[in-house]
Order: C-alpha cells, then structure tokens, then sequence
C-alpha cells in the first residue's frame, strides 16, 4: 500500500511540476495570463493548490486563518 | 472554503490526492481499491485523527508543570507569542507531512510514537519562537527562562523518541552545531547592522528544528549515507519558504536591522531613504527586486525538485510542488510582479 500511495503522490508531483513549467517557461508579460488560464481549468490545479492554499494562506498577511480549532 | 485547522488542511491534501486518482479509476474494483487507500491515508495521519489528541496548549501546561510550576497566567502568555503565528502554524502543516513520510518509510514503531514526535516539535518550536521574539524584537523578555527549560526539554524527548545512543547524541549535535553557527552568524551582523545571508540558501538553515527528525530517522532506518542529499534538498525548499517570509516580515526585520535577502537586493540607499513601515510598501512596488526574488525561489525550489526526484522521495516531491505553486500564485497574482 505504502508504494502505490508513494507512487501516486509521485503522479500527482509531476503533473503540478508540469503545469507549473508553463507558467515557468513563459514570459514575464504572459506569466499571470499562463496561471489564469491554468485556474480555469477544472482540475488539481484550480481546486486545491493555487486557489486555497495560496490565496487563502492567511499566515502570508500575518493575520488569521489559522487558528488551529482543534488544537486548543 | 476556507481553512481555518490542521485537521482541514490534512483533508485538502486528502481531497487532492483523491481528485487526482478519482479520473483514473473507473471500475468498483478499482473504487474499492480507491476507498482503502482513503482509509490508509487517513490512518497514515493524513486525516490526522490519531493525533487529535496534541493540544498546544495542553503540551505547553504539561512541561510548566513538570518543572513544578502551575501557572494559567504563564500559559495565556506563552499561547498569546506563539498561537496564532504563522511559524507555529507552517510547522504544524509540515508535520503532517514529516507523519507521512515516516510512515512511508516503513517505520511503524517510530510512527506510533508520532504524538510524542508532535508534541516533541511543538516544544521546539515554542523554545526557538519565543527566543526569537527576545532576541531580534526585545519582547517577551519576561519568557526567557521558559526558551531554557523548553530547548532543554525538546532535546531530552527527542533522544527519548529516538534512542540513548552515541551516534544519536552525534547526529543531533552536528545538526545543533549548523544550526546556531547560521543563528549567531545572523545575530552578529544584526549588530553590524549588515546583510544577514551570504547566499539566499544560507537562510534555510534556520529550519534546522524541522530537519533535525528527518536526520535521525533516516539514521534509524540505516539510510544515513542520504543525510546530505537531504539536508541539501531541504535547504533549497526551506530557503524558499524564508523569501516569503522575510517579504512578510520586511516592515519589522528592517526596524530590527535584519537585512534579509529582500533588503540586500533592494539596496541600503533605498532603505535609508524609506520612512519607517513604508519599507514592505516599498519593497512590493519595486517590480524589479520582486521579480529577482521570484526567480530566486523558483530556482531553489528547482534545485530541491530535482534532489528529491533522484532521492525518489515521494513526500518531499508533493510539498516541493505545493510551494512552487503557492510562490507563483502569490508572486503573480497577490504582488503583481508582471
């Protein structure tokens, strides 16, 4: 069990890894244009990485949003 | 959805793991296949529900009073410095990961003592953050015997967790060793009032608290000859991770003459000339530093990718690629480097 979890996150890795290098490839003019594109898109991308855990990572603005509930 | 816990956190990991093999499996079998290994991630600490039990709080009162003092005042205070500072949270969240990776590791007996490690961590943590504060802020100056007794007693759980033995003591002392070089290092030339990091990479080593579990773990699963391509890769991804950080932290670091590697490319004219708490101000309007320091943590996190690919490390390859997608979105679409 322990190998197909690890090769599955080894999946998941390389495909972030491509489709970051679309954004890295690019020009500094079409960066944002390449990332855009990318949230549009219905997938890993959109739905777990860019979007929650960066623009809701609140521990970038200082304040909130990690308020660990459960630990205290 | 906002994420407002650990335990939310861990279930985003688990929803994107599931959503990625979701599309590529189609048959009940296969679903069946796919639920246990649900299961097995959540069981893996990922769902995080045997470690629930880890309280900061409660871990920072069983400390105080094994050294016979029982003070909720003393307490409050603690939990007021390190509670909601993103330090102990980014710690937290790379804990559930350091969890998986040792289970991936095959070493359930070092897993099972995975609450100890917890607690253990957040010990560490409390000890180094709140030395921080006294040292670079001059606050908390009442807490400095707690940085003491908590340094103290994250050192002797550590051995406690991963054995008595020579070559753990070694191990352990080599990595404090490297850690407090870069940390007086550091210190010193905020008295000279000069650049803190030769290299931007220099700076990663202050998450040496983070390492220092991966060095004895793979001491313990006789993989030591790995340690170094470790170290080197996790430097790359923590360093990093410090150019966010010394972003965030501009505004203050230059009042503490921290001149961290945003500062160093951004010039000392330029900050001279800057009235104080229009520094971060600054620094973000200034494209051309912010595209360097974007282009910097790329390729450091480049460099960690392709070490943790040749060390076929699965875990370190996900949060590699989880940083590198939260440095693009935050450099393009929250700084506006374009």
């Amino acid at each position: 069990m322990n190998n197909f979890i690890s090769t599955s996150l080894k999946q998941v890795s390389a495909d972030m890894r491509s489709k970051m290098a679309k954004i890295e490839s690019a020009n500094f003019d079409n960066k944002e244009s390449v990332l855009d594109e990318l949230i549009k898109e219905d997938d890993i991308v959109q739905n777990e990485v860019l979007v929650k855990f960066g623009e809701e990572s609140a521990w970038l603005d200082g304040i909130g949003g990690w308020e660990l509930p459960m630990w205290d | 959805m906002k994420y407002n816990s650990i335990i939310d956190y861990s279930e985003a990991f688990l929803k994107l793991f599931e959503n990625q093999i979701k599309e590529e499996i189609k048959s009940t079998e296969k679903f069946n296949e796919f639920k246990n290994i649900s299961k097995e991630l959540h069981e893996l600490g990922v769902g995080f529900t045997q470690f629930t039990n880890v309280k900061i709080s409660e871990t920072i009162t069983e400390v105080i009073n094994e050294y016979g003092v029982n003070d909720k005042i003393l307490l409050n205070e603690v939990l007021l410095h390190v509670n909601s500072h993103k330090y102990l949270k980014s710690i937290l969240r790379y804990l559930i990961f350091l969890l998986a990776w040792i289970k991936l590791k095959n070493n359930d007996e070092l897993y099972k003592k995975g609450d100890l490690l917890l607690k253990t961590s957040i010990i560490g943590t409390i000890a180094f953050r709140i030395k921080d504060l006294i040292y670079d802020e001059q606050k908390a100056l009442n807490l400095g015997i707690l940085t003491e007794v908590f340094a103290f007693e994250y050192e002797k759980r550590l051995f406690d967790i991963y054995g008595h033995s020579e070559n753990v003591y070694s191990l352990y002392y080599q990595t404090q060793k490297k850690f407090w070089k870069a940390e007086f290092k550091e210190k010193h030339k905020m008295m000279q009032k000069k650049f803190c990091y030769t290299t931007p990479k220099e700076s990663g080593v202050k998450a040496m608290l983070l390492f220092t579990p991966v060095i004895l773990t793979l001491n313990q699963n006789s993989e030591s000859s790995l340690i170094s391509e470790y170290e080197s890769m996790f430097y790359g991804y923590t360093s990093a991770m410090q150019i966010l950080d010394d972003i965030e932290d501009f505004n203050d670091d230059i009042t503490n003459n921290h001149y961290s590697l945003p500062a160093k490319l951004l010039g000392k004219a330029i900050i001279q000339k800057a009235e104080k708490d229009t520094y971060f101000k600054i620094l973000i309007d200034n494209k051309d530093v912010m595209r360097k320091l974007y282009v910097i943590s790329i390729d450091l996190l480049n460099d960690s990718s392709k070490k943790a690919i040749k060390l076929d490390d699965s875990i370190f390859q996900f949060i590699i690629e989880f940083l590198r997608a939260k440095i693009h979105y935050v450099f393009l679409k929250r700084f506006k480097i374009k």
